[in-house]
């Protein structure tokens, strides 16, 4: 089975997953943003005047001026789509001139589904498709890992919250095992863990202490209370008693443990309140490293050298 | 017409006929096997020669009512042109849902389109009004106008008080219900198999409790009722199990399985192939084995194309949002016979699973049909004649469905049905 963001001589057509994504592909999208932040000067113009689509949500504005910006210091020409666009998306898609697609949707498979209906010359960027996949956040995770904790041959990670229905979780768990991370754990509630987390050589632990203990990096998952069923968690309060970060409870892990956030977390329910406050400069330094990636991964769908 | 089928092999699974014999055929019905009958003048030869000469096959699953419209649409012309290029001569039509039929008018006004040379077509009538689960429908009435069955869609009624009162009643008037096993609480806003496959690919699966959750309900509710109960495709393993105990104890219980159950699993999704969107959706390895031993013994009693048309549109959405569903009826005899060769199994396992199978359940549903699926003296001469050694690819615009969505597009399929015979005349040649 052919990996439709591949082409046939193996390079990126399409962002779509990091499952499945050469480490040749991961490693290049990170060497290219690495060296993008250690520059002052503006990227190589890869295509000058190629558009670049955002199908982005109208309340997500944070990302689409972040593409949007990413796309004009690449001299690349952003154009917005309406928010009807990710209705009709084969039809949108298929009409769509060649350039780079920036596609945020609801439901799982949506940029797959875009990758099938694109015209050649299109290339589309997975910028969030349901619970299935989110993969620049999860590119801004491993960076910042790396940055701290160059060696990820030596690291256990461990994820903690809702697993199930975050994109980005199963993005950087692909990412971890592909970069050769010899040991991934999750803690959540057991309803928000998804089922075959061996195959994903992911390790549930079945309480939040076993999965911090002598961890090195720990990943907080925002929890959504609102979007997840009552058959699946009574309330936000009882899982901050049995799965919000503590003081206490992080002391199991590594003195140097490196926490960071996927996402906006609400003090008191996945973090303590001072944890909360302790993380706004990995909160900063992710948003940091989220920019050059998005500059990067546009750069390679437009066919830019590395 | 007078029918002479000559030097054809002729599989009857019924009758335990396989070899070259003869088909004589007046008034619609098998005259004569083997010899001609004295005095027999036949209006047209067909030389069968290099051909297997098979019972129509007997679909229990197939949409070919045009979409909506109360049944006033008729039939697809395009769908029965598909049963018939694929051998077809009799099915069961599940009911739609977006126009149920809970009238008998809707069944009337459905089969006044009905025509001779088509395949015969056994509507199935709604359990409850519009499908909702809540109120009986006027099932002696529905009969009387054609039904042979009664079904609830692709779920049972969520209010088992609903179920319990339908069986009841259905015992009562000896009419059976046509259920899918699937609770409809378990497979809300579904759209794959539970697993690791659909996690992976972050889809809500459907655990193979909403299957045996269904079948314990419907067991349980048969052994206070004695209801005759028909299950429509089978899906997972421990279905399988319940089936087979229930079968021992001696419920009346029937059940058949679609062919993507029999031959496909949850992995064949690939990348969010929306042609692999089905309900009951793909499972896995072990399920699909479990359905394909339960055909081969027995305790499954036959293989459905579960055809569904679905237009280019439907399918060309984000996976969940896709419509569920695939065209079959031209793959049905093609994909029995992959399954009898897969698992090395005799040729005549294969038709009997869409030939003389189904005709049992019919036979043991609606008994006033009188028998099919078979080639003996006095049967209906519904036949079609098949080129069991050919290969070919399935291209989905070479098919006479208008729906060209198919899981086994591109696949290399055995067996080809090269004519069909629907009531003593020729109703259907494949153009070579």
């Amino acid at each position: 089975m052919l990996n439709p963001q591949l082409d046939r001589r193996g390079e990126l057509t399409h962002l779509l997953t990091t499952e499945g994504l050469p480490r040749r592909h991961v490693e290049r999208l990170l060497d290219m943003a690495r060296a993008q932040s250690a520059s002052d000067d503006s990227p190589p113009h890869a295509a000058p005047e190629m558009p670049v689509f955002l199908c982005l949500p109208d309340t997500n504005t944070a990302d689409r001026d972040a593409y949007a910006a990413a796309a004009a210091s690449l001299s690349m020409l952003p154009v917005p789509l309406e928010a009807q666009a990710a209705l009709a998306l084969a039809e949108t898609v298929a009409a769509l001139a060649p350039g780079v697609l920036v596609l945020h949707h609801g439901q799982s498979g949506a940029a797959h589904c875009a990758a099938a209906h694109a015209a050649p010359g299109l290339h589309v960027l997975n910028a969030g498709d349901g619970r299935h996949a989110d993969p620049v956040p999860a590119l801004a995770l491993v960076q910042a890992i790396t940055e701290i904790k160059p060696d990820l041959t030596s690291l256990v990670v461990t994820l903690v919250g809702d697993i199930r229905h975050a994109g980005v979780a199963r993005s950087v768990i692909h990412l971890l095992t592909t970069l050769g991370v010899p040991e991934v754990r999750v803690a959540a509630p057991r309803t928000l863990l998804p089922d075959g987390l061996a195959q994903l050589g992911v390790r549930a632990c079945a309480t939040l202490q076993e999965s911090l203990r002598d961890a090195d990096v720990v990943i907080a998952l925002p929890l959504n209370v609102e979007e997840i069923s009552g058959a699946q968690l009574p309330s936000a309060r009882e899982y901050a008693c049995t799965h919000g970060i503590t003081p206490a409870a992080l002391a199991a892990a590594k003195p140097d443990v490196l926490l960071l956030p996927a996402g906006r977390l609400a003090p008191g329910v996945e973090v303590d309140g001072d944890i909360a406050a302790a993380l706004e400069p990995a909160e900063a330094r992710l948003a940091a490293l989220e920019q050059p990636l998005r500059v990067a991964v546009l750069r390679a769908l437009a066919g830019a050298a590395p | 017409m007078r029918l002479h089928i000559a030097n054809g092999r002729l599989i009857d699974p019924a009758n335990g006929v396989d070899g070259q014999h003869d088909l004589y055929i007046a008034a619609g019905r098998v005259v004569a096997v083997g010899a001609a009958p004295d005095a027999f003048q036949a209006d047209r030869h067909i030389d069968a020669k290099g051909l297997a000469v098979l019972p129509g096959l007997i679909d229990l699953s197939a949409r070919v009512a045009q979409a909506g419209n109360a049944g006033h649409g008729g039939f697809a012309p395009a769908e029965l042109r598909a049963a018939l290029a694929g051998g077809v001569t009799r099915l069961v039509l599940p009911p739609d849902s977006e126009s149920a039929p809970d009238e008998p008018t809707k069944i009337e006004a459905l089969m006044r389109h009905a025509q001779a040379g088509q395949c015969a077509i056994l509507p199935l009538g709604a359990m409850t009004v519009g499908l909702a689960g809540e109120t009986l429908t006027e099932m002696a009435l529905l009969a009387r106008a054609g039904c042979i069955a009664f079904a609830q869609g692709e779920s049972l009624a969520a209010d088992t008080r609903v179920l319990w009162g339908a069986m009841r009643y259905a015992s009562g008037l000896g009419q059976t219900l046509w259920l899918r096993p699937q609770d409809p609480w378990l497979a809300r806003d579904t759209s794959a198999a539970s697993g690791p496959y659909a996690e992976r690919l972050g889809l809500e699966g459907m655990p193979a409790q909403a299957e045996t959750v269904a079948l314990h309900t419907i067991f349980e509710l048969q052994r206070a009722t004695g209801a005759r109960v028909h299950l429509s495709r089978l899906s997972t393993a421990a279905g399988v199990d319940l089936l087979r105990a229930a079968r021992r104890e001696g419920l009346p219980v029937t059940a058949d399985v679609s062919m993507n159950s029999l031959l496909l699993t949850d992995v064949d999704i690939g990348f969010f192939d929306t042609n692999h969107h089905l309900s009951p959706p793909l499972r896995g390895q072990r399920d699909r084995d479990a359905l394909q031993a339960a055909l081969a013994d027995g305790v499954i009693d036959a293989l459905c194309s579960d055809h569904t048309p679905v237009d280019a549109r439907g399918k060309a959405a984000p996976f969940a949002a896709a419509t569920p569903g695939a065209t079959g009826l031209e793959l049905l005899l093609s994909l029995a016979l992959k399954w009898a060769r897969d698992g090395r199994r005799p040729v005549g396992d294969a038709l009997a699973r869409v030939t003389s199978g189904p005709a049992a359940v019919l036979s043991a549903v609606a008994p006033h049909l009188g028998p099919c699926g078979h080639l003996g003296v006095d049967a209906p001469a519904d036949l079609c004649l098949a080129d069991l050694d050919t290969e070919w690819m399935v291209m989905p615009a070479a098919l006479q469905s208008r729906s060209a969505q198919t899981p086994f597009a591109g696949m290399m399929l055995p067996g080809r049905v090269r004519a069909t015979v629907v009531g003593g005349q020729p109703a259907w040649e494949t153009p070579v």
